[in-house]
């Protein structure tokens, strides 16, 4: 683990536009995520764990979402700032992602060899060779592109292979409805790890998958996390998945990151009321009944969220202060721990 | 305790596969494949298996919800297939279902009052001011206020929803319930409210419990006993105990390790098996679990399949390393 900051997200605040009014889905995220991390993003359904990731690649669809504050540094920059075609780049090069339905993510129509050797083909041809070969004019063109249309099914082919696709040179001309689950999600790990990305954010990405194909697919996640010396991202609400895959760990409720440290310090000493609830509420190995416990009430309405610390009405050690300002900023309660809830200010 | 309260017997349930230009029958998905069952009064069984593994094609036959293709079974001693369907449908008042999603289980055209006291009309149990009451009554058993009786479905969230389907599901004092999944779609904080429901309405009802889940950590929560299901057969049935600290079955012991533990210092050695359920099936009259099994299996298993076996008091694996 280096010292290099990766990704810093600074007070990002966002608002979806709906019919009912304003959504505020983000609410001031502070993370910070360093080069080499295995990082995991927990929270309940609609806690805005998706849409912090997919704001590092500045893939919020605007509208009906609004970006109203805040910032998202890749690398030190600015993604926020980029153009759309600086943004191609970098997420060609740089970003990959993978998400929670292998299904949706893959085009019916096409085979899966076309549909990898297209993304391929995608980064290859922002190279500057391939560039200064299509200005070559109409006589190069032609085996130019044949050329890196070969070196695009290789590299495919590659991919497949490391992924674990069983005789992939056949399997690439089949159709993603030959490929149960699990292999869908191994293409698209291949596809997503094809251009050599520096940042893997993985959405859900064992959600839909039985046990036995979801040991399959976190333990190949962790052999590329080594061979790539990839950073990852993984969102998810299995905290079983977190305590196997993440050294450390970002607890979002409501649009703000509560809480953040390592996983041994997240799981054996939470300290933020929402995670120590979190924590109770999970049976693990050898728990017995009666020794689980729900979080009374329900996750809050972000039409109409509850002034000042969003997670108070659920809260048993909430103080008059908590209803009417806003959480404090991050508090460092020990090394690289921190918590944003003035019971610790 | 020790009474049966619901023996199942060599349940078969094949789904024919319609194929050609004829639409002809052209073979069967054998869904459920020969199951035994005893499940005692009071008791919380659980039904563990993958997807696919015909987990819930075994709760609903046993509803006959779906007809099954063969075998028995025996609720108090009466076999439910001989029923006629009007028989079948009064019996039904003492085994109802939950199911997994609690957004398309409830009828969003209805409030929660009509939901609740559907069953209550239909079974011609209460009307007038005494539904009224009963509904009231129901309402406060699963925690719900007075106050959501006129509601709709979509105004509650996931937990409050299931807390709605629960309500209906015990309106008849159900001997017992079948439960498919019931807290898979909702969130853990809110999963943990549920469960423990389920467990004093348990107690307070004297309901037994057919707990179907894929979650292993859920059922081991809440149940007794625990049945593992591969490709429409049992492949171990014991005690919680026995499954989740002796397991036998090659299968289990892999679906165990495989289990991600939220506990970033205890993470087990994983056995992690290769292939997956539709691409590896077993042969007929072979082990079906023989091509993804990792303790590389004597010639034994490509001929027979093994039965379920006792090992000992109440746990029973069937695998032939244990002939």
């Amino acid at each position: 683990m280096s010292d290099e900051l990766l990704v810093e997200i600074k007070d990002l605040r966002l608002n979806f536009r709906t019919f009912d009014g304003v959504s505020k889905v983000l609410n001031g995220v502070n993370l910070k995520m360093w080069r080499g991390d295995v990082l995991g993003l927990v929270g309940e359904t609609g806690c805005g764990k998706t849409m912090t990731a997919l704001s590092i690649a500045h893939l919020v669809p605007c509208p009906p979402g609004e970006i109203v504050g805040g910032e998202v540094l890749f690398e030190g920059e600015n993604v926020l700032e980029k153009s759309a075609e600086d943004m191609r780049l970098l997420r060609a090069r740089k970003l990959a992602m993978i998400f929670q339905d292998p299904t949706t993510s893959l085009n019916p129509v096409f085979s899966i060899g076309d549909q990898m050797i297209d993304i391929i083909g995608s980064r290859q041809d922002t190279s500057k060779a391939s560039r200064l070969g299509m200005l070559g004019g109409a006589g190069n063109l032609l085996p130019d592109v044949r050329q890196l249309r070969r070196r695009a099914r290789e590299r495919a082919l590659e991919m497949l292979q490391r992924v674990g696709i069983a005789d992939a040179p056949q399997r690439m001309s089949d159709y993603p409805h030959q490929f149960s689950g699990g292999m869908r999600q191994r293409v698209l790990i291949a596809a997503a790890l094809s251009g050599r990305p520096t940042l893997l954010i993985a959405d859900e990405p064992t959600t839909a998958l039985d046990v036995s194909i979801q040991a399959q697919i976190l333990r190949l996640i962790q052999e590329l996390v080594e061979e790539l010396n990839l950073s990852v991202l993984l969102i998810t609400h299995n905290l079983g998945v977190v305590a196997k895959m993440c050294q450390k760990v970002a607890v979002m409720y409501a649009g703000v990151v509560v809480e953040y440290g390592s996983a041994i310090d997240i799981f054996k000493n939470p300290q933020h009321p929402y995670t120590v609830g979190l924590m109770r509420a999970i049976p693990t190995y050898g728990t017995k009944r009666g020794e689980i416990q729900g979080i009374p009430g329900s996750v809050p309405n972000l039409l109409d969220p509850p002034p000042g610390c969003r997670f108070h009405p659920r809260c048993e050690h909430a103080l008059t202060r908590c209803e009417e300002e806003p959480p404090p900023a991050p508090i460092e309660i020990g090394a690289e721990h921190v918590v944003s809830c003035f019971l610790y200010s | 305790m020790t009474e049966a309260l619901l023996q199942v017997r060599g349940l078969k349930k094949y789904f024919p596969v319609k194929g050609g230009l004829f639409q002809r029958q052209v073979g069967y998905v054998k869904a459920v494949d020969g199951v035994d069952l005893d499940i005692k009064r009071g008791q919380s069984f659980g039904l563990v298996g993958e997807s696919g593994s015909g987990k819930t094609t075994v709760g609903k036959t046993i509803l006959r919800l779906i007809e099954p293709t063969e075998g028995e079974i025996l609720f108090e001693g009466q076999d439910l297939c001989q029923l006629s369907e009007s028989e079948m449908r009064a019996r039904r008042s003492e085994m109802q279902m939950i199911f997994q999603d609690p957004y398309s289980s409830l009828n969003p055209r209805m409030t929660v009052k009509r939901i609740v006291g559907e069953p209550l009309i239909v079974h011609k149990w209460a009307k007038g001011r005494a539904l009224d009451e009963r509904v009231r009554e129901l309402i406060g058993l699963v925690g719900l206020m007075e106050d959501h009786l006129y509601r709709y479905p979509h105004e509650f969230s996931g937990g409050q929803r299931q807390r709605i389907g629960i309500a209906r599901a015990v309106a008849l004092e159900p001997r017992m319930l079948v439960l498919d999944e019931p807290t898979s779609a909702l969130d853990v904080s809110v999963q943990a409210q549920v469960l423990d429901l389920l467990l004093e309405l348990q107690g307070r009802l004297n309901l037994t419990y057919l707990f179907i889940s894929h979650d292993l950590a859920v059922i081991r929560y809440i149940c007794d006993r625990v049945a593992l299901m591969y490709q429409g057969r049992i492949l171990e049935v014991g005690s919680v105990e026995d499954i989740f600290i002796e397991p036998m079955h090659p299968y289990t012991q892999a679906l165990l390790s495989a289990m991600p533990v939220a506990d970033p210092e205890y993470q087990p050695e994983e056995i992690i098996l290769e292939g997956e359920i539709s691409t590896l099936a077993g042969a007929e009259g072979t082990c079906r679990f023989a091509p993804r099994c990792p303790m590389k299996s004597s010639e034994r298993c490509a001929q027979q399949e093994p039965v379920l076996k006792e090992l000992k008091g109440g746990h029973l694996v069937a695998c032939h390393l244990y002939d």
